[in-house]
C-alpha cells in the first residue's frame, strides 16, 4: 500500500496542474495537524457514528429479511423482481425523494440512504448462507438431538452456518457504507459536519493539501476497518470443512 | 422383533422406483449387512430408514414406534460415507462429542467420562481442542463415530462409513465397533459393497 500511495503522489506531481502539486511531506504535515484539530476529530466521530448506525440498521433489517427470504422460496420468488428493481437504483437518485420526505438537514437522511444498499448486500449474504447449508448436517443434528423443530434447528445449526456469511456481508457493507456516508456528507446532507463535509469546505477554500490529507485519512480508515473485520472473520467465523483427501 | 420394514417403496418424482417392495425384520442386537454394487439403492434405503428421505409408501417400525415420520427415532445413530459433512465446524473435537448430550440435557459427570473414554479409545485424545477442519479424513471419520456413540444409541445405521480410509485404520475401527456393539447389544444395519468389511461385521 505505501508503494502505491507514493506512486500516486509521484503521478500527481507529474500530471497535475501546478496549483494542485504538493510535496508528500506537506500532506503528511497536514494529516498530523488535522488529528490535533477538534473540528476534524468531531467530523471523524460524526462520520464513523453515521457509518456504524447505518450498518447496524442494515444488519438488523437485512438479517431478518435474509432469513425470511432464505427460508421461504415463495416469498423469495415474489420479492426477487422488487429487489432486482431496487438494487439497480443508485443511492444518489434517491436523494431527492429522501429530502422531500425528511428535509435536507435531518441527520437521519444519511442513515437511511446509506442503510439501503447495505441491506441488499446483507440480504444476499444471509440468503446465500441458508441456501448453502449442508443438508446432511441438518439431518445429523435431528438424529443426534432427537429434535426436529425448526426453531431448535435454526438456533443450533442454521445460525452458526450463516454467521460467516452474515459477517462477509457486514465486511463488504462496512466499506461500502463509509463511501456512501462520506459522499452524502460531501453533498451537505444532514445537519452534522462529517469528513465528507470537511472535504467540501476545504475544497471551497482551496486548501488542497488539506483535501489530499482528508482523502488519505478516509482511505486509511477504510483500510483499517476492512483489515480489522477481516481479522475478526478469520479468527472467529472461519468454519468450513472441505472433503478430506487422506486418512 | 426390533426393526420392521414393511413393503417399502421409494422413487424420486416421475422416475423408476429405487426401492421396490422391501420388507425386512431384524431382532434386537442383530447385525445385518446390505450388500450390492454401487447404485443399487443401499444408501437410499438407509436414508429412508433414518428419515432423510420420505418413503413413497410402506412402513418402518422400531420397537413398534413408526420411523417414517418427519422426526427420526430419538435413540438411533447414522454414520454416512460423507460423514465429514455432518460435523459441527464451530465446535472443537471434545465439544462435538459432548454435543448430542448437551442437546439432550444429559451432560453430567458420568456421561462426560464416557465421552472422554470414547475419545481415548478412538485415538483422538491428542486432538481434543482441534476443530474439525484441522483434522485429517481418518480423524474426522473417528470423530463422527464418537459423536454417534456418545448417546449410546440402540439402533445404528452405517453407510460405508469408512469409504476412502486405508485398510489398517478400517480394521481398527471395525474392531472397536465390534466390541462396542457386542457389549451394548446394539441393533446394526450397514451397507457396503466391500466383502472384507462385511466379513468382519458378520463375525459379531
Amino acid at each position: 500500500m505505501p508503494v502505491v500511495l507514493i506512486l500516486i503522489c509521484y503521478l500527481i506531481n507529474i500530471f497535475a496542474p501546478a496549483t494542485l502539486k504538493f510535496p508528500p511531506h506537506l500532506i503528511l504535515n497536514e494529516i498530523f495537524l488535522l488529528f490535533k484539530d477538534t473540528s476534524f476529530q468531531n467530523a471523524l466521530f460524526q462520520t464513523l457514528y453515521s457509518t456504524f448506525i447505518s450498518l447496524f440498521l442494515a444488519i438488523v433489517i437485512g438479517t431478518f429479511l435474509g432469513y425470511l427470504l432464505g427460508y421461504n422460496q415463495t416469498i423469495w420468488n415474489l420479492s426477487q423482481p422488487t429487489i432486482d428493481f431496487f438494487r439497480s437504483i443508485p443511492v444518489t437518485f434517491l436523494i431527492p425523494i429522501a429530502t422531500l420526505l425528511l428535509g435536507v438537514s435531518d441527520s437521519r437522511i444519511i442513515w437511511i440512504l446509506s442503510t439501503y444498499p447495505c441491506i441488499l448486500i446483507i440480504i444476499f449474504s444471509v440468503r446465500g448462507g441458508i441456501t448453502l447449508q449442508e443438508p446432511e448436517r441438518l439431518h445429523f443434528y435431528k438424529i443426534i438431538s432427537g429434535k426436529s423443530n425448526l426453531v431448535s434447528r435454526f438456533l443450533h445449526v442454521t445460525l452458526f452456518e450463516t454467521l460467516p456469511h452474515i459477517f462477509s456481508g457486514f465486511r463488504i457493507s462496512l466499506s461500502y457504507c463509509l463511501v456512501i456516508v462520506t459522499v452524502l456528507e460531501y453533498l451537505r446532507l444532514g445537519n452534522k459536519l462529517g469528513i465528507g463535509g470537511l472535504v467540501n469546505n476545504e475544497l471551497e477554500m482551496q486548501h488542497y493539501p488539506k483535501v489530499y490529507a482528508l482523502v488519505f485519512i478516509i482511505g486509511f480508515i477504510g483500510f483499517l476497518l476492512n483489515k480489522s473485520t477481516e481479522y475478526l472473520q478469520h479468527r472467529y467465523f472461519n468454519w468450513s470443512i472441505s472433503e478430506p483427501n487422506a486418512a | 422383533m426390533s426393526l420392521i420394514i414393511k413393503n417399502l417403496y421409494f422413487q424420486y418424482t416421475q422416475k423408476e422406483p429405487i426401492l421396490s417392495n422391501i420388507s425386512i425384520s431384524i431382532n434386537i442386537g442383530e447385525k445385518i449387512a446390505i450388500m450390492g454394487a454401487s447404485g443399487m439403492g443401499k444408501s437410499t434405503l438407509l436414508k429412508v430408514l433414518v428419515s432423510y428421505l420420505s418413503p413413497s409408501s410402506g412402513d418402518i417400525f422400531f420397537k413398534s414406534v413408526p420411523l417414517n415420520g418427519s422426526k427420526p427415532f430419538s435413540n438411533m445413530a447414522y454414520v454416512s460415507q460423507s460423514s465429514y459433512k455432518s460435523l459441527f465446524p464451530w465446535l472443537n473435537l471434545r465439544e462435538n462429542v459432548y454435543y448430542p448430550l448437551v442437546l439432550r440435557n444429559k451432560l453430567n459427570k458420568e456421561n462426560q467420562n464416557y465421552c472422554d473414554q470414547l475419545i481415548q479409545k478412538l485415538n483422538l485424545s491428542h486432538r481434543t481442542n482441534s476443530y474439525p477442519n484441522n483434522l485429517s479424513g481418518g480423524e474426522q471419520k473417528r470423530l463422527t463415530l464418537a459423536i454417534a456413540l456418545s448417546y449410546k444409541p440402540e439402533l445404528f445405521f452405517l453407510d460405508e462409513p469408512f469409504a476412502g480410509i486405508d485398510f489398517r485404520l478400517t480394521e481398527e475401527l471395525w474392531d472397536f465397533l465390534y466390541q462396542y456393539f457386542s457389549l451394548n447389544n446394539t441393533t446394526v444395519l450397514f451397507a457396503s459393497h466391500n466383502i472384507d468389511e462385511v466379513s468382519i461385521i458378520l463375525t459379531v
